[in-house]
């Protein structure tokens, strides 16, 4: 019987994935050294990290974050969004991430995952400030994520978290702080959020929301004063 | 005036065939090839043309130690594993290796 197309496209396949010579390997490794060749297990998998060179918000990170490691973690936060919704892989990530650059790191990629670095960086810009400043103030935000970041959860209590936020900001009047809350735990942030503005001086807030999640910057106001 | 040949990355899948495009542009081709359609023994046989080793599960360096990722410290094997032009890279084949790799060498064409 002739073999079909497909069948013969099946058996070129086959033929081609047995012929490793030692002449082929010694190619490979040449090419290797070229850069002109990579051997990977799963193009999908690759892809989720490699093919964030494409996305724009990767470029304009790319572009104001010089810090590596900082570079490294966004880099897993937009792999992380594109791994969202019950992929295998997302919690041994994150283990990997906790391991490697600790619950700091975490946070950092959790920041841009859920898109809550993209909200602070639009108010950012919406204060027309230097390319200089726009880079320095995500790079401080990010370096100090665990104290210029306050994730909120619904089972929280409140009233601890007004004190030491607010006392925090008091201590060490930070340009910005970030205070997110996401699903059942938007209602507990907004009231954080009132909590701590009535204890603090000299901040502006400005407040991003969808359906899911809010979050909440509290920015030094820098317009002078008029004494 | 010399030449203008601008450099143009692009993987396999988009080969650009048009002949006064490639004499105009230094065209870079990355070929992508996965492991698992290549046999355990041809894996070896490769990871040895690089300087490293296999024990049956994971892979070996230089010093038959079992290989340790240089970003994550996990050990390398040969089922899960990455090879990356610069030096002949041998990671474990997890996101954030891949997002190290390419901060640290840039990225592939």
């Amino acid at each position: 019987m002739t073999p079909t197309p497909e069948e013969e496209v099946i058996a070129g396949v086959t033929k081609g994935t047995l012929d490793f010579t030692a002449d082929r390997i010694k190619a490979w490794a040449a090419r290797l050294a070229n850069r002109d060749i990579a051997f990977i297990e799963d193009r999908t998998s690759f892809d989720v990290v490699a093919d964030q060179k494409r996305n724009p918000e990767w470029s304009f990170y790319k572009e104001y974050v010089k810090t590596k490691e900082l570079r490294v973690l966004i880099r897993i936060g937009l792999a992380l969004r594109k791994l969202e919704g019950g992929h295998a892989n997302l919690q041994s990530l994150r283990k990997n991430i906790l391991h490697k650059h600790g619950k700091k790191g975490l946070h950092v990629a959790q920041l841009v995952q859920d898109g809550d670095l993209g909200a602070f960086i639009g108010t950012l810009l919406s204060k027309q400030m230097s390319k200089a400043d726009l880079g320095a103030a995500i790079e401080e935000l990010l370096l100090n994520v665990d104290k210029y970041v306050v994730f909120i959860k619904s089972d929280i209590a409140t009233r601890r978290v007004i004190e030491s936020t607010a006392a925090r900001i008091n201590a060490n009047l930070p340009p910005a702080l970030l205070i997110c809350g996401s699903k059942g735990a938007k209602g507990t942030a907004e009231v954080v959020v009132k909590g701590v503005m009535k204890k603090i001086d000299g901040y502006e807030l400005s407040i991003y929301q969808n359906k899911v999640k809010v979050v909440y910057l509290i920015m030094r106001d820098e317009s002078p004063s008029d004494d | 005036m010399g030449h203008d040949r601008r450099k143009i990355s692009c993987g396999a899948r988009g080969f650009i065939r048009d002949r006064d495009f490639q004499k105009s542009h230094q065209v870079i081709f990355m070929e992508l090839i996965s492991l698992k359609e290549i046999p355990t023994d041809a894996k070896v046989a490769l990871l040895k043309e690089l300087g490293y080793g296999a024990d049956g599960v994971y892979v070996l360096d230089d010093k038959g130690q079992r290989l340790r990722d240089k970003y994550t410290d996990a050990l390398v094997r040969l089922e899960n594993m990455l090879i990356l032009p610069g030096s002949a890279i041998v990671l474990d084949d997890n996101p954030l290796s891949i997002a190290n790799y390419l901060e640290e060498f840039g990225e592939l064409p």
